[in-house]
Order: C-alpha cells, then sequence, then structure tokens
C-alpha cells in the first residue's frame, strides 16, 4: 500500500505539484503586471530601476534598518531561508533523483551538511513560531494559519530528515516526507508563501518608490 | 446600520489595484512593523502593530463585502483611529509593504460607505467651502496677513506679504491652523522668507497646504483640493509650491 502511495508521491503528484507552483506564480506575476499597465496608462513613466534593484538588495542581504530593530527574527528569517533553498536544490538524494529521471546534475553538499542545515532550519521555525505565541502583541496579531505555515514549511525538513537519519518507519518517513513537499508547492501560490515570487515585485514597487523621494532603498 | 452591498462592492472592485492585491496577500504578520510605529512605540498593544491595521481589509476582500455593519465599523476605528499615515512601518517591513497606502484604500471604503469620521467630515466640508480646512474667510485671512506684516514691519521695515502676484518665485501656503490660531507663526514665516529675500508671493484663495480630503481617504475630494492650489499655482506662473509642515 504504501509502495502504491510513494509512487503516486515521487511520479504524477510531483508533476502537478510543480505544474500548480509555477504557473500559479506565473499567474500572480502576470495579474500583477496587467493591472499596474493598466493603471499607468496614459502616464509618463516614472521607474526607477536602480533603487528597485538596490532595494533588493539590501533586503536579500542583511543590510537594513529591520536587520537593526529586529535582529534576531532577521537571524532566524536566514537561517531558515539559506538551508531550506541550499537543501532542497543541492541535496544529494535530490540531485540524483533528478539526474535519474532526466539525467542533468549539479554538484551536491555532503549529506552530514544536509543535516545539519535542516536542524538549523527547523530550529528557526520553532524560533518563529515561539515568538508569535510568546511575544504579547505578535500573539495578538497572529491567526492560526501563520502558526500552520509554520508547519507546512517544517513538515517536509523534519520527515526529510527523519527518512534520512532512519528515524521511525523508513519508506513511511520517505512518503511522508514527499507528500509534504508536494503540498508545500502545491500550497505556495495560494499562500503567504507566495512572497516567493511577489517579495521581488513588492520590493521593487517600494524602492522604486522611495527613489522618487530620495530616502534610503531600505 | 444597513449596509449598501452595491456600493461597497464597487469600491472594492475600484480599489483593488495591482498593489493591494499584493500587499493584502503577502504580509505576513510579522511584527517586525511594529518598530517603526509611534503609536506602537507609546502603547505596544497587538492593535498598534500597523500590520494590524491590514486585517480588516483583508477579512471585507475575503468575505468579498458580505460582512454585517460591525466589521465597516471595526474598519473605520482601526484605520482612522490608530494610523496617521506616516510610512514609517514601510521602511520596516521586509517585503516593503505600503500598509499606508493600505490604510488609504480602507479610508477610502469607509468614506464610500458614509462612515467618514464626524469631525473630519466637518473639516473637509469647510475645506471645499472655503478653501482651507477652518472655514477661515478671505477677509479674514487678508485681515490676519496685513495685521502680522505692520507688526513685522516695525522691526523689519522692508517686509513685504505680496498678495496674488504674478511671476514670483514662490507661491507659499500654510496650515490653517497657523492662521486662525497662531499668527504668531505667519510672523515667523514672513520674517524668515522676507530675511531670506526670496521672490514669493501669497494666494487670497489657495493658501491651505492641508488636504484632509486625501487624509480621509476620498480620492475625489482630495483631487479637487490639490487642484485648487495647483490651478492657483499655474495661474501665477510660480515656479514651486512652499508648504507648510
Amino acid at each position: 500500500m504504501i509502495h502504491v502511495v510513494y509512487n503516486f508521491a515521487v511520479g504524477p503528484m510531483v508533476w502537478l505539484a510543480f505544474t500548480i507552483c509555477i504557473t500559479g506564480l506565473a499567474y500572480r506575476l502576470i495579474r500583477y503586471r496587467r493591472k499596474a499597465v493598466a493603471a499607468k496608462k496614459g502616464l509618463p513613466g516614472d521607474f526607477r530601476t536602480t533603487w528597485a534593484v538596490r532595494s533588493m538588495l539590501y533586503y536579500l542581504l542583511p543590510l537594513n534598518r529591520t536587520a537593526k530593530s529586529s535582529p534576531w527574527s532577521t537571524v532566524a528569517g536566514f537561517a531558515l531561508h539559506i538551508p531550506l533553498l541550499v537543501v532542497a536544490f543541492f541535496l544529494s538524494a535530490h540531485v540524483i533523483m533528478l539526474e535519474q529521471s532526466w539525467g542533468v546534475a549539479w554538484p551536491t553538499i555532503p549529506d552530514v551538511w544536509a543535516d545539519v542545515l535542516t536542524i538549523i532550519a527547523l530550529a528557526a521555525l520553532g524560533f518563529l513560531a515561539l515568538k508569535r505565541l510568546l511575544h504579547p502583541a505578535l500573539r495578538g496579531l497572529t491567526e492560526p494559519k501563520d502558526l500552520l505555515v509554520l508547519l507546512l514549511v517544517a513538515l517536509p525538513l523534519l520527515t526529510g530528515l527523519a527518512a534520512h537519519r532512519q528515524w521511525g518507519d523508513y519508506p513511511l518517513m520517505l512518503t511522508l516526507h514527499v507528500l509534504s513537499a508536494n503540498i508545500l508547492l502545491m500550497l505556495i501560490p495560494f499562500t503567504k508563501l507566495s512572497h516567493m515570487a511577489l517579495f521581488f515585485v513588492s520590493r521593487a514597487a517600494t524602492g522604486s518608490d522611495f527613489g522618487k523621494r530620495q530616502v534610503g532603498a531600505w | 446600520m444597513t449596509i449598501d452591498t452595491q456600493t461597497l462592492s464597487r469600491t472594492l472592485a475600484d480599489k483593488a489595484g495591482a498593489r493591494l492585491e499584493m500587499w493584502l496577500s503577502i504580509c505576513s504578520r510579522c511584527g517586525m512593523c511594529a518598530e517603526g510605529c509611534h503609536y506602537y512605540a507609546s502603547n505596544p498593544r497587538p492593535e498598534h502593530v500597523p500590520a494590524f491595521r491590514v486585517k480588516p481589509l483583508v477579512d471585507l476582500y475575503k468575505k468579498r463585502g458580505q460582512v454585517d455593519a460591525t466589521v465597516l465599523e471595526t474598519l473605520r476605528d482601526v484605520c482612522y483611529g490608530t494610523c496617521t499615515m506616516c510610512q514609517r512601518c514601510t521602511m520596516y517591513c521586509p517585503h516593503g509593504i505600503g500598509i499606508a497606502a493600505l490604510v488609504h484604500a480602507a479610508r477610502g471604503v469607509a468614506v464610500a460607505m458614509g462612515l467618514t469620521p464626524p469631525g473630519l467630515a466637518k473639516g473637509l466640508e469647510n475645506a471645499l467651502e472655503f478653501g482651507n480646512n477652518l472655514g477661515v474667510t478671505e477677509d479674514d485671512f487678508l485681515e490676519t496677513v496685513e495685521w502680522q506684516l505692520e507688526e513685522l514691519q516695525e522691526e523689519m521695515p522692508f517686509a513685504r506679504a505680496p498678495m496674488d502676484k504674478e511671476g514670483a518665485e514662490f507661491l507659499l501656503t500654510f496650515h490653517p491652523r497657523d492662521i486662525k490660531f497662531y499668527p504668531q507663526n505667519l510672523f515667523n514665516y514672513l520674517k524668515l522668507y522676507n530675511a531670506a529675500g526670496i521672490d514669493f508671493t501669497m494666494s487670497s484663495k489657495a493658501w491651505d497646504s492641508t488636504n484632509l480630503g486625501l487624509f480621509a481617504g476620498d480620492v475625489a475630494k482630495a483631487s479637487r483640493l490639490a487642484a485648487n492650489v495647483a490651478d492657483t499655482a499655474e495661474r501665477l506662473k510660480v515656479k514651486a509650491l512652499i508648504t507648510a509642515e
């Protein structure tokens, strides 16, 4: 039974997950573009490209006032995003699967690094969840789905780590890992996780606006 | 209160621009914007975290305007009562969300539903009728300028206060409060501009630098008020407009 689920999860469901994720995000970007162009019709162009790019860079690196005003959350943010992306793209097991099906491959990181990075990412998620639950003002602001989205990201990490370390039942953990990762991908366009693409759009728009007023781009 | 659902859904559709849609969907309520907010600095309650001000609007869009009056009243109280639209929160938002723009849109919804706070509505009415939000008449304004100029000339005999002069370099505008309650401030402005030796003028019709239409979220009235000053500036052929505060 578990093998049937596993085969579905690593086969058709992966295609479905990536299709939904990519077309969903593309739709959001195209919709933004169309609305923005319609609103700007007949007005002179005033987009400040340099400021937009600088605004993105200053937030992709911890070179902004938020890094100073909320240092712990900034650390947690980087400790979550960097390991998440590095492990997703450079874990040997991931690259091997891609090589087997498409014949493309790129360098990988040692598995022990992957374990450490995953633990760092999980710790960061734990910090963000605890902050939501314990910080008085943030607790009042938090809605249940804000915690659910953290759980959504934590599940593939947790099950992936468990599978690799052979904790619990290996086929079950691996199946849960693929399933939860697929679900995460599919939900990206419809949740706050859409910031994966829209972060760049929003920072560009705001950075350009700041540029018009000649304040900082960050 | 009964809700005109047709007006509400039309307003929501009008306001749903590219940025509004994007920002409502990516605000993760991380709360880092709180560090920039003076409401939060003086009283760190959850309602004073800027991201909180986005909630009523998210709620409204999610329910496609099918809400009861309490939602709209909450929106009005939150968006007029806990924000000055200073935009500092945007400088602290990792996503660069224009929270003030969202508050402005929310206020626009309140305006369309006839929920403008009474004090603000009165000032806005004044601005449209008298050209300034405190309802100072043209005679009163001219008299106040004359009075302060006379006082100034006692210590600065060459001081001038040109009115409706064409072709000057700058057009001065003031906060109506300075004219009505603190004429000493007008004295100081005139002293400063005379001492600086710049070529300026005032307008007897358009001298209010505030725009309560913008503050209220009423785009149509904001445009009329801005046009009042901008058209005057063009008619007087000034090079630049100087606003108070």
